[in-house]
Parts: structure tokens; C-alpha cells; sequence
């Protein structure tokens, strides 16, 4: 009994000491100059292409992302032969979760001779990234290195790329929302397909979903509709809601405000339920636009990253791709980006931005053209009507099918990202407010009826001044 | 008085601990680890990767029903956790006691009624809220509705609004708990068999009918087991987590239990600070009910009494 007293206080003891003392949880204030001062000067930056080297990227093992990533690898290694790329495989669903759980181990220890040294990132995961201070700010690479520019890539992108100041991310694409069609289910129901170098206006639209679901009733099967689009989703929402003059977060006086309770974002609503009653739509939809991919909808809003799933379903047989049509008063397309980010110990920075610098780079971004997954980041080759993204084809896809509908607009006013709102909130509110936003869209079109929708205390204005009540409280809370 | 080890007695000893080090280290690793780590960065700003500051400044958060504090929204859940504990607790045992009472007769196929009964508790819990979500889905328009309601709307019924409406959504979680019930009825199935049959051989000879029997002789010989399933499905009810996975954390909260939210603070939030200072209220909470309940357990009836 003693022996086990004593083992037992022994080991409590052990415990506790451990923890209080030593592990290196607790940063020490520091001066991010002078620490990436250090990092400049003990990264190479006029390395030839014979230099030898190691490289790690953690690699999220999520289809479409393995073929990138290969296509990015392989034009890499051409590039430079006597650098070693090892990829570390994670699970696509626990990608960001095990990365900062990886990144916690080693900050506690305080060894990240085992880490890697890129990684992929989605733009809404960017400010967790950032909080973590997992991501190295590759602004202070920019800035030493002579023979690379951000000058060359589209400015939106490298603008939702950045933070504070500080661009986190290597933008890898342009990803623009476009309106898909089913070019046979056009044919059969006598609909003319839209036109693909022309944003259809508001009224146009509505014309069309008529049209469609018309022909679509007729045929008996109710599970098939005009349009299918993941309502759900931020990066559709804000446009849409925007589209209509509606306001999610702004700065008034200094002050960090939510504006969402407006006649402009009911009006928005209204719309989108009407449609939901007139059955063009049937709810929220999902990421993936099943419907449309299953061949049920004539319709359907995404981006150029479902592009070669669709096809590789081999369900629909003749897709084609327009421009996103007007939904309101004004016409907004949503625009936004993924990309490979430095970690911020990356044991091999010389290696790791080399890498980056390979992403925007014409031969990587023409390898990353041919997969169909993406439409470039890179000024020249978005311009360039023979570069690989532009000239893609597939025996599923219209014949002529028009890849500029994916840069339709791009440069003007009418491209909107959700950094319209997330610039003024802090890394800590962003998910809490997302949650919301989406949230009141996926209330009012699942949980408000025929009868009730207008209802100012179960519809649609109850479901918005319940949004706006929870942004203005998240607001309003502490962010440390 | 001093004691004198031996050699064998060293060797011995050395042996046993030996055979105990695997459990020993893993205590220490998986159990003792995480429970004094959390509560240092309970004290901290840990966002899961580095703290810089030290305070108490999250338990402060906590209590801090303000606008800007978190007191509220930790309260809230609180509510929402304690209600459903309560309503779960209560039901599950009503529901459990009459099943196992009906389940103990001993007439042909009742072996079977029996493992139909528990093979709910089979399926993990976060499966069968999949299940569950799926038949009691509710949509105020034609699609997205479940099998109940479909069924409802061919009957040319009105539709329930089960996980749809704010107002139904704890209730309806605590109905599909039921399903649930199997796990308890079977202790209370084992209990019942502990029971001596001459106690009631003893009280048919005085006259007692089944209701006297019932109440004088199976519920108070049977009050060790539901007082452990109380217990039980207290603490499991008050940690509640796995519905996060099939109703998020329900229309308008209103099924944002207090251990979603501590999650949704370490892992959404990442202020792994503040959550660990959640989980330790969440620990004491526990412990004060548990205490509570043994306190007030003088009704349990044991076979020394």
C-alpha cells in the first residue's frame, strides 16, 4: 500500500511538473520582423536548378486535390530534378483538424523537424490558420525575392490570400460561379439554353425556370427541377443576397455593425422562397449538386471545381456553362480561392517557397489547367484562349462549350467574394457568423410553409431578425 | 516500527508493478495527462496551439452574463442540457421499469420480444441518430420530409414538426432515447431474477395482489439498479455530444447541449481556453448532482437493510 501511495504521488508529481514545465504551450511576445528576418536570411533565393534539396507537403487525399497536387509535383520535379518531394497523406475528412493538432504537438514540444512544409488551404479556413499562427506569411518572400511578383496574378485573389496586412497564401485558382445546364433536358423541354457570353437579366431568368419546370411537371416525376444550387453555402448566398442591396457586416463610425434585418435582404428571401413554392427549386441543396448531377435538374450553380466530377459521372451527357444570371436589382458573381500555404516552422523554407513560386508559374499553371479542376490564378494564362484550362474538352461537355463564362466579369465591380464582410470581423467570429448567415437561408426555405412565409413570427422576417440578433451578439463579444 | 523487505518481497514487488506498468502508463498518458493539461490551459488563452496569457480570466468569461461575456450562451446550454437530463432521466426510467416488468413474464417468444427490445442499444448512437433523423425529418414544403410525415401527408394528416421547430426539438430527441431504453430494462430484467420468489410465494399466501406485490416487494427490492441507472443516465445525459453529428445543434439552438458547445469553443472557435474552463464547470456540475443524488438516495432499498 505504501509503495503504491508513493508510485502514485511520484507520478502525479511527475506529471505536473511535466506540464507546468515543460512544454512550450506558452509564446513568449515576439517581434514577427525580426523572426522572419531570420528565416529570410537562412533561405536561399537564387538557387539554380540543380539545387538539392527536401520538400514535405502534407497532402489532403481528397480526389480532386490528388490530382492537383500531382500535376503541381510533377511539373515541380521537372523543374528541379535533385529535390526530393515527400507527401504525407491525410484523410480529406480530419485534414484541418490533424494539421493543427500535428502543429499543437510540435509547438508543445517545440520540434518541428518532423513537419511539413506546405500545405493546401481552403480561403474560409485561412483565418484559423492564421490565428494558430501556422502560416507563414510569404509577403517577406515577396519582398527578397527579384525574380517573383504577385503582379501577375488576379487581385482579388491575392487580396483574399492576405490578412492583416500579410499575404498568407499562395493562390492556386480563380474560382468564379457559373450556371451549369443540361443541355438535354434543355432540348426536350424547347427551352433555348442560355447564352454563355451574356448574363441573363432577372426577368430572363425567371422566364426560363418557368419554362423549364413546366416542361419538367409535365412529365409526371415530381423529383426533377429547374435549378439546383447549394443555397447553403456563403459564397452563393452572399452574391445572391448582395444582388438584392442586402448588407451582412459593415463599419459604421469605427464601429463593427450587422445590417442584415433590411427590406433588401427580405426582398431577397421572398424571391428565393417564391421559387422554392413554384418548385424550381426544392431546398437548400447540397455541395456536391446532386441533383443536377444525378440528371434532375436542368440547372445548376457552382464552380469550376465540380467540373470533372460531373463528367466523371458520365450521367449527364452534354453539359454546358453560362454565366451566373442576374438575381436582383444588381449584378454580383461570387469569386474566390484555394491555395497552398508555408507552415510557419517549415523545416525547409528555401524548398517550400520555391514550391509556391511553382504554383503561379506558367508551367504550373497549365499542368493545372489540363485536370479541368481549376481556372488559373495567373493574369497570362486566364488571357491566353490556347492555354490548357481554356481548351479542356470532354466527350460529356456541349459542343463549343465556352470556358469564358468562368471569367466572365472578372475584374469588375460585379465580382464579389465573402472577404466583403470577413475583412471587418476578427478570426474568432468568422465561424460563428458564417454559421448564421447560412444558417437563416436553410430556416426559411426548410422550415417556413406556403401559408406562412410573409409571417412576421414563424416566416421569413422572423428567420432574418433571429440571424441578425446572433451576429449582433457574436459582434458584440470579447475577441482576444 | 521499521520494515524490513527481503529480497523476494523486492522481486515480488517488482513483478507486480512490472504487470501493472502498461495500465499504470496508460493512465498516466490518456487519462492523467489530459485531465491536468486542460486544466492548466483552463487558466490560459490556449487556442490550441500556444497560450500567452495566465488569469482566470475564462472562468470569469463564464460567469460574465454580459453582452460581450460568454454567461449567457453557457447558461443556455446548461438549461437545454439539465432539461433534456431531466425529461430523459424520468421517461427512460418509466418507460424501462414498465417494458422489463412486461418483459419478465415467462410466456412463449418472450426471449425474442426481449433481444428485439435491446437490439436498439446495438447501434451506436450516432447512427441511429442518422436513423432517426431521417424518419422524423420535418419540411414545411413538399420535399425533405421523413417517413412519419410522408406517411402523415398520404393519410392527408398535418405534418409534426419533430427536429423542425424549436419548439418540439428536445422533445422529440428525448422520444427517440426511447428506442434506447433496452440497455436499463435489461439490468432491471437482472434484478428482477435476484429477487427471492418466496418473498412473493410468502406474499400471495397473505393475500397480496399483484399491485401490493409490485409496490411492497419488486420496486423496493429493485431500487439499487434504478438508482445506478440514474445515476448513470444522469452523467451520460449531462455529456451529451453525439447529436452534433445528425442535428448539429438543432434549429435555433435549441439542442446546443452544454458539451457541443464546449467543443464548438475549442474546435470552431479554437479557444481551447475557455473550453476547458466549460468542461471543468461541466465536471463540477457532475459531481455536485452526483453527490446530490447519494445524499438523497435514502429511498434505495439495499438487501442489508
Amino acid at each position: 500500500m505504501k509503495h503504491f501511495k508513493i508510485t502514485a504521488v511520484l507520478l502525479g508529481f511527475i506529471i505536473i511538473a511535466a506540464s507546468l514545465f515543460g512544454c512550450g504551450f506558452m509564446k513568449k511576445n515576439s517581434d514577427l520582423d525580426k523572426e522572419m528576418s531570420a528565416i529570410i536570411q537562412n533561405t536561399k533565393f537564387d538557387v539554380s536548378s540543380d539545387y538539392k534539396g527536401e520538400l514535405v507537403i502534407a497532402r489532403n487525399m481528397e480526389s480532386g486535390e490528388i490530382t492537383n497536387l500531382k500535376a503541381f509535383i510533377d511539373t515541380f520535379k521537372v523543374k528541379y530534378p535533385n529535390i526530393k518531394v515527400t507527401e504525407q497523406e491525410y484523410p480529406s475528412a480530419n485534414y484541418v483538424t490533424t494539421l493543427q493538432s500535428e502543429n499543437a504537438a510540435a509547438n508543445n514540444s517545440g520540434n518541428y523537424k518532423n513537419m511539413f512544409d506546405v500545405f493546401w488551404t481552403a480561403e474560409n479556413e485561412m483565418p484559423s490558420y492564421v490565428t494558430l499562427d501556422m502560416l507563414m506569411p510569404l509577403d517577406y518572400f515577396d519582398r527578397e525575392d527579384d525574380s517573383f511578383s504577385t503582379d501577375g496574378l488576379v487581385d482579388s485573389m491575392v487580396a483574399d490570400s492576405s490578412l492583416d496586412g500579410h499575404m498568407y497564401v499562395m493562390p492556386r485558382d480563380y474560382n468564379q460561379l457559373v450556371m451549369y445546364y443540361n443541355k438535354d433536358l434543355f432540348d426536350a423541354a424547347n427551352v433555348a439554353v442560355p447564352s454563355s457570353t451574356e448574363s441573363m437579366s432577372t426577368e430572363q431568368f425567371a422566364s426560363m425556370l418557368e419554362s423549364l419546370q413546366t416542361y419538367l411537371t409535365a412529365q409526371g416525376d415530381a423529383n426533377y427541377y429547374s435549378l439546383d444550387a447549394y443555397w447553403n453555402w456563403e459564397s452563393l448566398l452572399w452574391p445572391y443576397v448582395k444582388s438584392f442591396g442586402s448588407e451582412l457586416i459593415t463599419k459604421n463610425d469605427g464601429k463593427t455593425v450587422c445590417n442584415y434585418q433590411s427590406d433588401a435582404t427580405l426582398e431577397a428571401y421572398t424571391k428565393l422562397k417564391e421559387m422554392q413554392i413554384a418548385r424550381y427549386i426544392p431546398n437548400a441543396g447540397n455541395s456536391a449538386m446532386g441533383l443536377f448531377g444525378m440528371g434532375n435538374a436542368a440547372l445548376g450553380i457552382h464552380s469550376r471545381a465540380v467540373l470533372t466530377s460531373l463528367l466523371d459521372a458520365n450521367v449527364v451527357k452534354n453539359i454546358g456553362v453560362a454565366p451566373l444570371p442576374q438575381f436582383g436589382k444588381e449584378y454580383y458573381i461570387g469569386a474566390g480561392c484555394s491555395g497552398y500555404g508555408m507552415y510557419r516552422h517549415a523545416p525547409h523554407t528555401t524548398e517550400a517557397w520555391l514550391f509556391l513560386k511553382h504554383i503561379v508559374s506558367q508551367e504550373g499553371q497549365e499542368e493545372f489547367g489540363k485536370t479541368g479542376n481549376g481556372v488559373p490564378v495567373l493574369k497570362s494564362a486566364l488571357a491566353d484562349k490556347n492555354a490548357s484550362w481554356c481548351t479542356f474538352t470532354h466527350a460529356n461537355l456541349v459542343n463549343g462549350f465556352d470556358h469564358n463564362a468562368y471569367v466572365y466579369a472578372m475584374g469588375t465591380d460585379a465580382v464579389t467574394s465573402t472577404r466583403d464582410y470577413k475583412q471587418y470581423l476578427a478570426p474568432a467570429q468568422i465561424y460563428k457568423v458564417k454559421t448564421e448567415f447560412q444558417n437563416s437561408v436553410q430556416y426559411i426555405l426548410n422550415y417556413t410553409g406556403v401559408d406562412n412565409y410573409l409571417d412576421k413570427d414563424a416566416g421569413i422576417p422572423y428567420y432574418i431578425k433571429l440571424a441578425q440578433n446572433k451576429i449582433a451578439a457574436t459582434l458584440k463579444k470579447d475577441v482576444k | 516500527m521499521r520494515h524490513t523487505y527481503s529480497k523476494r518481497m523486492i522481486k515480488n514487488s517488482l513483478v507486480s508493478y512490472s504487470f501493472l506498468l502498461p495500465v499504470i502508463i496508460g493512465m498516466a498518458v490518456f487519462a492523467m495527462y489530459p485531465i491536468v493539461m486542460s486544466f492548466i490551459y483552463s487558466f490560459t488563452d490556449y487556442n490550441g496551439s500556444f497560450a500567452t496569457t495566465a488569469g482566470i480570466f475564462n472562468y470569469a468569461e463564464i460567469f460574465n452574463f454580459g453582452l460581450s461575456g460568454a454567461g449567457r450562451e453557457v447558461f443556455n446550454s446548461f438549461k437545454i442540457t439539465f432539461i433534456y437530463v431531466i425529461a430523459s432521466t424520468a421517461l427512460s426510467m418509466v418507460v424501462g421499469y414498465i417494458l422489463a416488468l412486461f418483459l419478465q413474464r415467462n410466456i412463449k417468444g418472450m426471449k425474442v420480444i426481449r433481444l428485439l427490445c435491446y437490439l436498439p442499444v446495438l447501434i451506436p448512437g450516432f447512427v441511429s441518430g442518422f436513423i432517426y433523423r431521417d424518419i422524423f425529418a420535418y419540411s414545411a414544403m413538399p420535399v425533405g420530409n421523413g417517413l412519419i410525415n410522408t406517411w402523415l401527408g398520404k393519410l392527408g394528416l398535418g405534418k409534426l414538426t419533430f427536429f423542425g421547430s424549436a419548439q418540439t426539438a428536445l422533445a422529440s430527441l428525448v422520444m427517440t432515447n426511447l428506442f434506447g431504453v433496452g440497455g436499463g430494462m435489461i439490468m432491471l430484467l437482472a434484478a428482477f431474477g435476484n429477487i427471492s420468489p418466496e418473498l412473493y410465494e410468502a406474499a400471495r399466501i397473505d393475500g397480496a395482489g399483484y399491485m401490493r406485490r409490485l409496490f411492497f416487494i419488486t420496486v423496493p427490492l429493485s431500487t439499487p439498479i434504478l438508482f445506478y441507472n440514474v445515476v448513470v443516465s444522469m452523467i451520460t445525459g449531462l455529456q451529451i455530444f453525439g447529436t452534433m453529428a445528425s442535428y448539429g445543434t438543432g434549429i435555433e439552438d435549441s439542442l446546443y447541449f452544454i458539451g457541443i458547445r464546449i467543443y464548438n469553443t475549442a474546435f470552431a472557435d479554437n479557444n481551447y481556453g475557455l473550453a476547458c474552463a466549460e468542461g471543468y464547470l461541466l465536471f463540477m456540475v457532475t459531481i455536485a448532482l452526483s453527490l446530490l443524488l447519494f445524499k438523497f438516495s435514502g429511498w434505495v432499498h439495499y438487501g442489508e437493510d
